[in-house]
């Protein structure tokens, strides 16, 4: 989510809530003792700051039940961001800017964890998305990586095919996608399009004008579709400019639609690789907040639990 | 010729992706259930192997140290889900004498005294426990105090505006205008501290720790407070070294250190046996003196023609020596212009004040780096009337805020009146805090 101007009225809301705490608490840490969680503004303190984070924490709730009409998805990730937030320093005074030991230095910890997470994931949200549409102009939707990359292998193999006749290889089919892929019963379509394209055009190929564009794809470029890796000299987009040039070079014009194909699906596999880099980035930081934000809770109301017993 | 168009894209789609979770959701999944329950598998532990470590707001205090894994010893569970620290559980083991009886509201002991703040001393309270009612003092009609038990010191008159030390609190009652040392030993701490007095064994300059020196153990529970205060002053222990009561040189025996009539005749007695033993020296003249008090100039005793003679000249000597010594320090009754009966009268019996400041304790070994000098203005000092006792500012040069020395009220006064102490009955075993 990009923090727009949208955001204006909740960052002065949250920025007014803090200051009031603040304020309210100087007279408090005045007073005899040192400010305690368990005093009475030391329990206000507690209570605003847990209602912030069940809120903060209820938005997995609404993302796992969308037909739940409670508000716009908008709404709550605002909230989220900003009372989340928020929440960290109301749980700060209510400590009395101490950690404590035991459970509640684990609480703190996590919850530093956690708003940090926050944080870095918010401003990864807020700048990642223009990168990516910057940076990766043939995005796809993330899940359909693995699948769209057994396509682009079938659609190179088609190419190379039609252009050099049929392939020497084992079948695509099903080995040569992956597991994703092969649930989706889509795999087998592809292979057998391509051998049947192969068969057709194996009588009108040179072989010996071809053989380049066929060394070039087997030996070289093939692994890089089946199983895209940086350390792939293809992965480098100037290493691959400077291999499909030579391979121009070496084959007839009329191959050259072909190597065009060919370096334009090489381009696509690249963006999908970027494309998976970045994705892993910009959710990444969840694998860390939204487990610890789960266990944040849960020790908190055993937190809680105990607190007013003892 | 590779194209993109939307329909080509759409078509890659595989429409039942959704159904199968992508690897990061597929483990924050997983994550999202094995974080909380290896928080609460932590807990679990904890509380299979008895420990509530975790549930501890930090360490007890230094005194309360043993207890540390004996939550219940204080957290005593009443009827209901709650085990809060009461009173009650406090004044098990502790008594907690009320602080004065005409207070207001007295506070829970756990208000002042806070738990779980790690090692420190949990007596020392902060002095914002005490300005909350001392900083504007609204106490009952004073006649409804509860009146202490004879001879035990008054209540103060105290000040209502304390807000800390020195803001708000009065000058020393010991050293306000008009206040005297009503100590009837005459003493003149200018002449002691002068240099090259005359010594038993030569000439010496006395120091302040010669004679006054703080009390650095008391066997005693009950005389706690005392520790650290000045030792009391005596004779035998500060005086009698260079004031010795020697009567006669050819004699190696003092006079005892009691009232007049006693030392007269046991002077008399001594000087009676000795010529009686030694009847020869009645003709000779007296040998020179040599030793204090006897060294002082005074004129020769007359020739003795007998015994009698020979006593009642050397108990005049004996007694004009004294008259430097004696009256030095007291005074005899009936003033100072002679007492009745010559130099053997009665001497005014002798007090000093034992406590300069009944309402606080002063411990004076945290303060043995400072000069004596400092703080008390002893060598300026002529008159037995003089109090010597430092002014509120001398104290407050180290003690206030922002001067690094503590300030608290509790450093100097206590909240607890320990003359009502009553002894408490032991509840606990010593195993009940293996």
């Amino acid at each position: 989510m990009r923090i727009d101007k949208t955001h204006r009225r909740w960052a002065i809301a949250t920025l007014a809530i803090f200051v009031v705490a603040v304020l309210l608490y100087v007279p408090y840490a005045g007073r005899a003792g040192a400010p305690s969680g368990g005093s009475w503004p030391g329990l206000a303190y507690g209570m605003a700051g847990f209602g912030m984070m069940l809120y903060a924490g209820a938005i997995g709730a609404r993302k796992k039940v969308r037909v739940w009409r409670i508000g716009r998805a908008q709404t709550w990730m605002r909230g989220h961001l900003w009372l989340g937030l928020l929440s960290l320093p109301l749980i700060v005074l209510h400590a009395g800017f101490t950690f404590g030991g035991g459970l509640t230095s684990l609480l703190m910890w996590l919850f530093v964890v956690v708003a940090v997470s926050g944080v870095a994931g918010a401003w990864l949200q807020h700048t990642m998305p223009l990168r990516l549409l910057r940076e990766v102009p043939m995005e796809t939707i993330y899940d359909q990586i693995a699948h769209v990359r057994a396509q682009l292998l079938g659609e190179a193999d088609t190419v190379v095919a039609e252009a050099c006749g049929q392939l020497e290889f084992e079948a695509i089919a099903p080995s040569a996608v992956d597991a994703y892929a092969r649930t989706a019963g889509t795999t087998v379509a592809l292979s057998s399009t391509a051998a049947a394209t192969a068969l057709a055009t194996t009588e009108r190929v040179d072989a010996e004008a071809s053989s380049p564009l066929r060394e070039f794809y087997m030996r070289e470029m093939r692994g890089f579709v089946k199983r895209p890796t940086s350390a792939h000299p293809l992965a480098d987009p100037s290493v691959a400019q400077a291999r499909f040039e030579k391979l121009r070079a070496l084959v007839p014009p009329d191959f050259h639609p072909a190597v065009a194909d060919l370096e334009n699906i090489c381009e696509e596999e690249r963006q999908l690789m970027r494309q998976s880099r970045l994705h892993r980035v910009l959710h990444g930081w969840l694998l860390v907040h939204v487990p610890l934000s789960y266990a944040l809770l849960a020790l908190a109301v055993v937190h809680i639990v105990m607190a007013l017993r003892y | 010729m590779r194209t993109r168009s939307a329909k080509k894209l759409a078509q890659r789609i595989d429409l039942n992706y959704f159904k199968h979770a992508h690897p990061l959701r597929r483990w924050r999944a997983r994550l999202s259930i094995a974080a909380p329950i290896a928080g609460l598998l932590w807990l679990g532990g904890l509380a299979a192997a008895g420990s509530r470590a975790a549930y501890s707001s930090g360490p007890v205090s230094a005194a309360h140290a043993f207890t540390e894994s004996k939550c219940e010893s204080c957290h005593v569970r009443d009827a209901s889900f709650r085990a809060h620290v009461g009173d009650k559980a406090c004044l098990t083991c502790h008594d907690g004498p009320a602080h004065a009886g005409n207070q207001v509201a007295p506070p829970e002991c756990a208000t002042c005294h806070r738990e779980h703040q790690g090692r420190v001393a949990l007596a020392k309270t902060p002095e914002e426990f005490c300005v909350r009612c001392h900083g504007d003092l609204s106490v009952v009609d004073p006649r409804r105090a509860v009146p202490g038990p004879p001879g035990a010191i008054p209540p103060p008159r105290v000040a209502n505006a304390i807000i800390a030390f020195p803001s708000g609190h009065p000058e020393f009652s010991a050293i306000r205008s008009g206040s005297k040392d009503p100590g009837t030993l005459k003493f003149n701490h200018a002449v002691h501290m002068k240099s090259e007095l005359r010594g038993p064994t030569g000439p010496e300059t006395l120091h302040c720790t010669g004679c006054h020196t703080p009390e650095m153990t008391s066997a005693s529970p009950q005389r706690r407070r005392q520790l650290g205060s000045m030792s009391p002053l005596n004779y035998e222990q500060q005086c009698a070294r260079c004031h010795p009561m020697f009567f006669d040189e050819r004699i190696d025996v003092q006079a005892p250190h009691e009232q007049t009539r006693i030392v007269h005749a046991f002077v008399e007695r001594a000087l009676r046996e000795y010529i009686n033993a030694h009847p020869a020296e009645i003709s000779k003249p007296d040998p020179p003196p040599r030793r204090l008090p006897l060294n002082f100039p005074q004129p020769p005793a007359p020739p003795a023609r007998n015994a009698d003679e020979w006593v009642a000249g050397r108990l005049v000597r004996a007694q004009r020596a004294w008259f430097r010594t004696c009256d030095g320090c007291h005074d005899y009754m009936g003033g100072e212009s002679g007492p009745p009966g010559g130099y053997s009268g009665p001497i005014v019996g002798v007090t000093l004040v034992k406590a300069w400041m009944p309402h606080a304790k002063f411990d004076h070994r945290p303060h043995l780096m400072v000069e004596c000098a400092s703080c008390h203005a002893a060598a300026q000092s002529t008159k037995t009337s003089d109090v010597l006792m430092p002014k509120l500012e001398t104290c407050a040069t180290c003690h206030a805020p922002g001067q690094g020395a503590a300030s608290r009220c509790s450093e100097c006064h206590g909240y607890h009146d320990w003359t009502k102490e009553h002894a408490v009955e032991p509840r606990f075993k010593a195993s009940d805090f293996k």
